[in-house]
């Protein structure tokens, strides 16, 4: 079939070229219009559900309604993890399912069994799913900030939420915005106690009252000369002075209004949560994007839609939508792989000219890499993949071997048509490139199998990296395939049009010819030394691998993100002002670090996030300067004065998207997370106390903290049900009666233009300041005139509660989490265990789970060695259907172990860590190494079939010389292209990319090398029997 | 001026009584010490007092500044059990073994109690007084 394919475009060579031609313009209008992103879409499948809970406590509401729905949630088909966060007032569950399930049909499950939790929750409270996020998702963050003094803190959230945010929801591809900060409106009604004391009324009820304060209803219709009037009955409230005018009850026949007993004002709601951009309070808007939308598209659009609106907001609002744009990191790994591309390609063809000394075929075999590029661009938009740092990773790593199948045909080509030149009968030219194509079809499509094997591993990935990873194999695979059919068919075709030389004219090169005289010397001298030869490769192979126990192994290299996102957690407890404070002292020593260019902070949780952060929490992003010191010497500064001058909070640094990675694969910021589970949150707090005791000392063990969760101040007023019965009050009414008054609801809604603000009614500070003037509100009043006091019915007392309790998988658990920093997170991880494992004992019930990037890459680890070893059995069985000989497989599979001595060492000296990354380069470094082999041994047995060669010393050093350029070439070719990425260590975009090219660029020079001496030394030695027995098969030759 | 020196001399016996009679006063911020045992911790002059609480059981640990166990059998320690409304009073029995003084209490149903502490600390010879919320449901 190949050769119908190469003698179909030998024949219709114009057809050939027309469609290259229009491949290339359709790919290059393809390319233009893929979406780019900075990685493929790694979110995991979650369903994230939030129940506010009001005035619940973490305990009530773990029980009440977490449980309750983690109890129906449990089961559901795809479920891998249910987490669960249950802090005051707020319940938030996560549903992480497989990956590759459908989002749309998870919700579509998880609403389901929502809509039967509903019945076992407490009334009045509803779940709601939070929207389709995505782990890249939040891309852009923006600080409102005033210079004058007329726009106070809540004017400026008023311009964020009623100017900018309306706006910025109108960009295509914008799901939400988030806003933290100044103060969100509101109308309140401020009741006295004393006042209502005084005029003898009960907080029931103004409660009442207060419930109809703001109501327009229909009057029906009204027919008068002939025509139809609507009737409408208008009781809507428009200003405080129309809450003020409000009756709430009758005292001695007097009409009491709302201003008799409260004071009605515009405030700020009760904020959970603040901004500041550098130190300077601020409103901060955080824009998430949805999933698959164009991130660099929508930061444009973004950046227009602030240019257009500024010139309408008030003298001294500053919009700054420059705090954080994922767009700018994404922009930096795309242009930095794009240069990397470019360079590399350039590399290929200096190599090219070098070697063949012949700009015609140089440029026919450079063809090659635009045409499979852009092949490769229609298949991305044919299966919606986006263009990242992954994907034009794999197109980088490509880049070297789609020359491949095009040098080896073109050698041959050229070569054969040079022999047919000097031939006393010549053939005609097509009929040479046609057998030079074909006697090379077979190692071709050999090798193109093989490497498409040896990616199998990488579509089997499970987790993260499967989803990074499997678009790196499909953009590399498809390129190569591209370029197999490119060299199968538009190759020769270029060679027919291109190659019209006196071929006798040319001879090879000084170079090559200097290469070829060694390599003849060598083999000399080797081919009848096996043993010396095989003996000296095995002790490299033993010296790479005795290099193994001294590197490290990380999940995945560190992100170069270009900023940091540093965590202040307070003792749990805390108030809003002042964890508000601990910030803006964070911020100032961070401000005061040479490299730091920006910080922008939020407190606490906004409304609508769904990370549900309590007010001791500071989440800080800090964009850097150009130049300056080496970004982990600067982290660590900040990390030890920010210990330093703030003791008792616990800090962690890290950066945004590896944050949200480690947070996806663990649930816990942070790349080790040590999780322990039992039922006692008293238990759990002791032996999470024990434990970090047992490893702080570790090193390289940096933001040891044990999870937020701990004992903060509460004040419980108990009903007692015989003394409430006493006044005829149940514990139902007085709950609710308490609730209104003194954690306050909003009882209408007050619309000014298209804005609607709330008026929520509360009692005042004067109130509700002390226990004494809680104890002493008037619930009720007797018809007799006794006034009934809360204290009357209830104990009012000051105890403690935990801030919020987690579960996972229906455990309750508690997190101790850290980083790591300049040491290897296997070794780290170890250590870990093993001081656990002596110092801290668990009662029954209770256990400890090792998570985060650890359990990733130790999943990972054995993924891909499991499926390696599929892999390479796969190749082995290809192998001998092909040669039909277990020597020859034999011969052709012991060369890739050489190629891991180059590989190990590079790598030794360059990052010292085995990370993911680096098993990927591996695994193509085995396709790619058994190339040579294959095209070494496959000339041999032409050589001996086709061309009247024995089986000799002579035969083998031929063979050896004759396949020497293209060999060199492609190995060369490779690992120029290579370069660019290995010099890349830390650059934005390159990091994941980075240990693949160091292997294989290691592993090709080493096997290269050795190939040229140990493959024909082998095959002197082992191949006789399988070289003769490979004579005796049958084939059919096609003829043109 | 016999009057001025008794006064003064009250005064000074006044200040000395108050010096070795404390009152559940914490020289730490409360929230910046977590307690070992994650328990309700409170602090004294030279010693933290954890109090652990499950069903009728009490446990009382003694640490240093440091968060180091204290040696209890140096301690001596007096208890009492006070009901909310009512403020009737029950001594309790502590028992002491290495790391902990222990008692039990029934509370029989009721949603809290107060546990007076009496902490004699050897180190400083003082006798102070602690006063602990107890919800024995919780």
């Amino acid at each position: 079939m190949l050769n119908h394919i190469i003698r179909f475009a030998l024949n219709h060579r114009l057809i050939v070229v027309a469609l290259t031609a229009l491949l290339v313009v359709y790919g290059s209008l393809t390319l233009k219009n893929l979406p780019i992103d900075v990685f493929p879409d790694i979110t995991k499948p979650t369903v994230t559900i939030m129940t506010e809970s009001h005035g619940m406590a973490p305990e009530e509401v773990e029980t009440r309604v977490t449980l309750p729905m983690e109890n129906y949630l449990n089961g559901l088909p795809g479920v891998e993890r249910i987490r669960s966060q249950s802090g005051i007032g707020l319940s938030a569950i996560y549903v992480e399912f497989d990956w590759g399930t459908d989002i749309y049909r998870n919700r579509q499950l998880v609403q389901e069994k929502l809509n039967l939790a509903k019945e076992r929750l407490p009334k009045d409270i509803t779940p709601i799913m939070g929207p389709i996020g995505s782990l890249m998702g939040q891309i852009q963050q923006i600080a409102v900030t005033s210079e004058s003094a007329q726009i106070d803190p809540m004017e400026l959230r008023s311009i964020a939420e009623w100017t900018l945010r309306p706006r910025l929801m109108t960009i295509p591809g914008v799901s939400q915005v988030i806003i933290i900060g100044g103060g969100l409106k509101q109308y309140q009604i401020l009741v006295s106690a004393e006042k209502l004391n005084r005029l003898q009324l009960s907080i029931e009820q103004v409660d009442k009252e207060l419930a109809q304060i703001s109501q327009n209803t229909t009057g029906g219709f009204l027919e008068k000369d002939g025509s139809e009037f609507l009737v409408r009955n208008i009781g809507m409230v428009n200003g405080t002075d129309d809450i003020k005018k409000t009756l709430v009850g009758l005292h001695f026949g007097r009409p009491v209004l709302i201003g008799d007993i409260a004071e009605v004002k515009e405030a700020a709601r009760l904020k959970r949560g603040d901004g500041s951009f550098n130190g300077k309070a601020s409103v901060v808007m955080t824009i998430q994007k949805q999933p698959g939308a164009d991130t660099t598209a929508i930061t444009k659009a973004i950046g227009q839609a602030i240019e257009e609106i500024k010139t309408s907001l008030p003298a001294g609002v500053h919009v700054n939508p420059d705090v954080f744009k994922q767009a700018n990191f994404i922009q930096a790994s795309i242009e930095g792989i794009k240069e990397k591309l470019t360079f590399g390609t350039a590399l290929v063809f200096i190599i090219l000219f070098i070697f063949l000394a012949n700009l015609r075929m140089s440029v026919i075999t450079l063809t090659a890499i635009p045409v499979s590029f852009l092949v490769t661009a229609i298949v991305f938009k044919i299966f919606g993949l986006t263009v990242n740092t992954m994907t034009l990773g794999g197109l980088a790593i490509a880049i070297g071997e789609l020359v491949d199948d095009s040098i080896v045909d073109v050698e041959n080509v050229f070569r054969r048509l040079r022999e047919n030149a000097k031939s006393m009968n010549p053939l005609p030219r097509l009929k040479v490139i046609y057998d030079a194509s074909s006697e090379i079809r077979n190692s071709i499509v050999l090798a193109t199998v093989i490497i498409a094997l040896v990616f199998l591993p990488l579509f089997n990935l499970t987790g993260l990296e499967g989803r990074l990873f499997a678009p790196l194999g499909i953009a590399y695979l498809t390129a190569l395939v591209a370029s197999l059919v490119v060299s199968l068919t538009l190759t020769p075709v270029l060679c027919f049009y291109f190659l019209k030389d006196k071929f006798d004219d040319h001879p090879d090169t000084k170079f090559v010819s200097f290469l070829k005289n060694l390599d003849q010397r060598i083999l000399n001298w080797a081919l009848p030394n096996s043993k010396i030869v095989l003996s000296v490769s095995l002790v490299l192979l033993l010296i790479a691998a005795s290099l193994t126990p001294f590197m490290g192994r990380d999940f995945l290299p560190k992100f170069n993100e270009g900023t940091a996102m540093i965590a202040i957690v307070a003792k749990p407890g805390i108030s809003l002002t002042e964890s508000n404070e601990i910030g803006k002292l964070a911020e100032a020593i961070m401000l005061a670090t040479p490299e730091v260019k920006s910080v922008s902070r939020r407190t606490g949780r906004a409304e609508l996030d769904e990370h549900a952060a309590g007010v001791n929490v500071s989440e800080i992003d800090v964009d850097f300067k150009e130049g300056g010191r080496a970004r982990e010497e600067v982290l660590n500064q900040i990390r030890s004065q920010l210990k330093e001058k703030i003791p008792n909070v616990g800090v962690n640094v890290g950066q945004p998207i590896s944050h949200l990675i480690d947070h996806m694969l663990s649930g816990v910021s942070a790349a080790v997370a040590i999780k322990i589970f039992g039922p006692d949150l008293t238990m759990l707090t002791e032996k999470s106390l024990e434990l970090q005791a047992a490893i702080k000392d570790v090193e390289g063990l940096v933001d040891l903290r044990i999870e937020q969760q701990g004992l903060i101040p509460q004040v419980k007023i108990q009903v007692l049900r015989e003394d409430a019965a006493k006044y005829g009050l149940s514990a139902g009414q007085i709950t609710k009666l308490l609730e209104a008054a003194f954690n306050g609801e909003t009882v209408a809604q007050m619309i000014e233009e298209t804005k609607i603000y709330d008026v929520f009614f509360q009692f005042d500070n004067a109130s509700r300041g002390s226990l004494e003037q809680m104890e002493n509100t008037v619930l009720k009043v007797m018809p007799d005139g006794r006034k009934v006091l809360l204290k009357n019915v209830a104990d009012v007392y000051e105890t403690t509660g935990p801030n919020e309790i987690n579960r996972e998988n229906s455990q309750r658990r508690i997190v101790i989490s850290g980083n790591v920093s300049g040491r290897d997170l296997g070794s780290l991880t170890e250590e870990i265990q093993k001081k656990v494992k002596e110092k801290v004992k668990f009662p029954e019930g209770y256990y400890v789970v090792y998570g985060g990037q650890f359990e990733s890459q130790q999943a990972a680890t054995r993924n891909i060695l499991l499926f390696g070893l599929i892999s390479l059995v796969g190749i082995a069985f290809v192998l001998w259907s092909h040669f039909k000989s277990k020597a020859v497989t034999a011969q052709i599979m012991a060369t890739i172990p050489l190629a891991f001595i180059g590989g190990i060492i590079l790598l030794f000296f360059t990052d010292r860590s085995i990370t993911v990354a680096s098993l990927v380069g591996f695994i193509t470094l085995c396709g790619v190494a058994s190339r040579n082999a294959i095209m070494m041994i496959s000339h041999y047995l032409h050589l001996m079939k086709y061309e009247g060669e024995a089986f000799s010393k002579e035969m083998i050093i031929r063979g050896s010389q004759e396949r020497l350029v293209p060999v060199m070439m492609t190995a060369f070719a490779a690992s120029l292209a290579l370069l660019p990425l290995v010099f890349a260590k830390g650059q934005p975009g390159s990091e994941v990319l980075h240990p693949v090219a160091v292997v294989i660029v290691g592993g090709l020079l080493s096997s290269t090398l050795l190939d040229i001496i140990v493959t024909p030394t082998l095959f002197y030695r082992f191949g006789r029997k399988s070289a003769e027995t490979f004579m005796t098969q049958k084939e059919n030759n096609e003829k043109i | 001026m016999k009057k001025i020196n008794l006064l003064i001399t009250f005064l000074i016996s006044m200040t000395g009584l108050v010096s070795l009679s404390h009152e559940s006063h914490d020289h730490d911020q409360p929230l910046t010490v977590q307690a070992p045992k994650g328990g309700a911790i409170k602090s004294l002059e030279e010693t933290y007092v954890e109090v652990l609480v499950k069903g009728k059981d009490i446990k009382i640990y003694l640490y240093d500044k440091e968060l180091k166990p204290r040696m209890v059998k140096d301690f001596t320690i007096k208890a009492k059990i006070e009901m909310p409304r009512t403020k009737k009073t029950e001594v309790i029995k502590l028992s002491a073994n290495e790391q902990y003084f222990q008692a039990s209490f029934d509370g029989k149903g009721i949603h809290r109690y107060i546990l007076h502490l009496s902490v004699k600390d050897p180190k400083t010879g003082h006798d102070d007084q602690l006063k602990f919320t107890i919800e024995p449901k919780k």
